[in-house]
């Protein structure tokens, strides 16, 4: 572990981005903050910029106008940070694996960008906050092991 | 002088993306323009390719919130190509999820507006009180919010006498929440003088946009799906449809919050009076060739699906017609004329959900003029309006 | 009034024009001759106070069909105007958007989907289309080619 991995895994700030879902991991993401699941007692909060995030929350299978905003966006979060795909639609565009206008799923937009960027999928669809916070914690505590 | 101030696509207050362009001057927005199509994903075209009873996983990803809309409007138009017959008992399941689902989705709306003006109470306990009724149609669906209900010719699954009856409590909490929640926002001065009088859709716009849902109820069009083309169950509960006259933000809320009080009334007659016995699924073996057309109201609206079949099993053309597409036009009578800090209420008070929609140009300020200049100018002004001294700071900042 | 009385009053008003329709409960469907769409359009939403609910177009092979589905919230049915365009080199039809304006971002995604040109339409440009697709391509037809998109 460096000290950009025990950074980060302190006290995530996120950035949640939508690049073209549903909206109900964007709810559920949101829910995360409400007082039943409360993500701030991890130090977590939703930040209004990607230059403040620890964490960029993306939601949705790239929809291709979304695609190049979202590439600005990686490029403008300033480093290090981490990509947090959450539900099925990030993880692998889900049901709209054959739909054309989708041309995610967000791993394979930000190898483009750049391939060091590590990237955490929390499946579901949408995934309860309850998972959101699960895969939020686990996948933090497995980049202490790592050099980011 | 005008500038244009961008909100989007990427903005912290929202949480789809979409691009306002707000062309100001002063403080008066004189035009605003909006950008879509980042979650636009090709439903309808998806849909050709999937048989009748796979469509409605699909199409319950339109929009989380409204995903029981969009499956029901889907299966109303399936039925009505197909003259298909649906039992009583899930009918009555249908209009019970159809209702919980209107509850959660304005109280989500309550809790949002709040939080874009800034009253972040409002927002944490309208989605506290939410997660009751989130808790419910767990408890009875199996799931939060994509809820895999309905199939064309009933319901999926069962819904046990059991559960239905542990709701009871829910719903009487939620009820005594709900009015709290009324009467903390209809009596705070501070919330009246923000809301009142702001964003005046007026009735003839409101009829030739096509605004639909509680936006046009606000402004005084009693247009009801449920009242005017009866489908499931609302023409045996008793139930009122609200309007009101005035057409602006405060109206929009009291509607909304008085829907949900209505809905959660509706919810108890149906636990009261729904059978306990019979099919939940007519199985119906085709759909023969023909066209069909559904529509539903949804939290935002009316939802039209158009289907037409030509006796195979995929269907052959599914339109669907979300409510925030027709009440979107309606910003450019709504927030002409009205100053920048009421633009993003005005905006959400049509409460827009452009998953559903997708299935905002910029006049470019040539010399931008420097909004905070702008604004400091404008306290300046208000203070000598007013005779308010100039505090000791800025007594000292001045020289 | 229903489907049956609101036919036959339209039958008196435009004859043998109004073409063959079907009707049911709840639904009629008009099939006009597209020398009377207007007036007929302008009937159902000025006169009977019809609310357009969409327009959906369906591309059959050998041409287009747009249905104009208009609710009568007060009487309790639907009437939808079917209206046949031509598939030749630059479809086109005239837009109603000028009198109901409403229909103005029905039309613009049609336009931008199906690539049928609606005249003297107030404001022509892309609604939802990606700018990565270009103007020719046009996604909701049924020979869209899917497979050899880029990115895809």
């Amino acid at each position: 572990m460096n000290w950009k991995s025990w950074g980060i895994s302190k006290s995530p700030w996120l950035y949640h981005v939508n690049t073209g879902s549903c909206n109900n991991c964007d709810i559920e993401i949101v829910d995360c903050l409400t007082p039943k699941f409360d993500v701030e007692r991890f130090g977590g909060k939703l930040v209004g910029s990607p230059r403040h995030a620890d964490v960029l929350m993306v939601t949705g299978p790239i929809t291709r106008k979304s695609k190049p905003r979202f590439e600005r966006v990686l490029e403008a979060s300033a480093k290090p940070f981490i990509v947090a795909a959450v539900g099925t639609c990030a993880c692998s565009k889900g049901m709209f694996h054959d739909a054309y206008n989708c041309v995610g799923p967000v791993r394979k937009v930000t190898e483009t960008v750049d391939e060091d960027i590590m990237v955490l999928n929390i499946p579901g669809c949408p995934p309860r906050p309850e998972a959101i916070i699960d895969g939020l914690v686990t996948g933090l505590n497995q980049l202490k092991e790592v050099e980011v | 002088m005008a500038t244009t101030i961008p909100i989007g696509p990427y903005h912290p207050l929202q949480e789809e993306p979409e691009h306002y362009l707000l062309t100001v001057e002063e403080e008066e927005v004189i035009d605003v323009d909006v950008q879509i199509g980042y979650n636009h994903r090709g439903i309808e075209k998806l849909s050709e390719k999937k048989t009748f009873n796979q469509v409605p996983f699909l199409v319950e990803r339109v929009c989380g919130i409204c995903s029981h809309s969009h499956p029901y409007a889907y299966c109303l138009a399936v039925e009505d190509c197909g003259d298909i017959e649906v039992p009583e008992r899930a009918k009555y399941i249908r209009t019970l999820i159809g209702e919980l689902e209107r509850i959660h989705s304005h109280l989500l709306w309550a809790g949002l507006a709040g939080h874009f003006i800034g009253y972040d109470t409002v927002f944490m306990w309208a989605w506290k009180y939410r997660e009751d009724v989130l808790d419910l149609l767990e408890l009875l669906t199996g799931n939060r919010n994509a809820y895999a209900m309905m199939k064309p010719g009933g319901v999926q699954r069962e819904i046990n006498r059991s559960d239905l009856e542990e709701a009871r409590p829910t719903l009487e909490t939620l009820k005594d929440k709900s009015e709290m929640l009324y009467g903390a926002v209809l009596d705070d001065p501070v919330l009246k003088a923000r809301l009142e009088g702001v964003g005046v859709l007026p009735k003839e716009d409101a009829r030739a946009f096509g605004a639909l849902g509680p936006t046009s109820r606000a402004s005084g069009l009693p247009a009801d799906v449920r009242a005017d083309f009866p489908y499931g169950v609302y023409d045996r509960l008793d139930w009122k449809v609200i309007t009101r006259e005035e057409g602006d933000t405060l109206a929009r809320v009291e509607v909304r919050l008085l829907e949900t009080l209505e809905a959660i009334t509706m919810v108890e007659q149906i636990i009261d009076e729904m059978p306990d016995t019979g099919p939940i699924d007519s199985e119906p073996e085709e759909v023969p060739p023909g066209e069909g057309i559904g529509n539903y109201e949804a939290p935002r609206g009316e939802c039209f699906h158009y289907v037409q079949s030509d006796g195979s099993n995929r269907p052959v053309r599914h339109k669907i017609r979300a409510p925030t597409f027709m009440n979107f036009p309606t910003y450019r009578s709504t927030c002409v004329g009205e100053t920048v800090a009421d633009a993003t209420i005005i905006l959400a008070s049509v409460d827009p959900c452009y998953s559903c929609t997708e299935r905002a140009i910029g006049l470019k300020g040539r010399e931008g003029v420097d909004l905070l200049e702008l604004s400091k100018k404008k306290t300046a002004d208000l203070k000598a309006d007013f005779g308010v001294e100039k505090s000791p700071l800025e007594e000292i900042l001045d020289e | 009034m229903n489907p049956s009385t609101f036919k036959e009053e339209l039958s008196g008003r435009f004859g043998w024009k109004l073409g063959q329709s079907q009707e049911s409960e709840d639904r009629l469907y008009l099939n006009p001759e597209p020398e009377i769409f207007e007036k007929l359009i302008t009937s159902i939403y000025e006169e009977n106070g019809g609310r357009l609910a969409t327009i959906s177009c369906v591309d059959e092979d050998s041409q287009f069909r747009l249905l104009y589905h208009f609710a009568l919230d007060a009487e309790g049915f639907m009437v939808t105007v079917k209206l046949p365009v031509e598939k030749e080199e630059n479809p086109s039809v005239e837009s109603i958007a000028n009198l109901i304006p409403g229909a103005e971002w029905i039309e613009r995604e049609i336009m931008e989907m199906f690539g049928i040109d609606f005249l003297n339409h107030p404001a022509k440009k892309r609604l939802l289309k990606a700018e990565a697709l270009g103007d020719k391509d046009f996604p909701y037809r049924k020979d869209f080619d899917v497979e050899n998109l880029e990115d895809n």
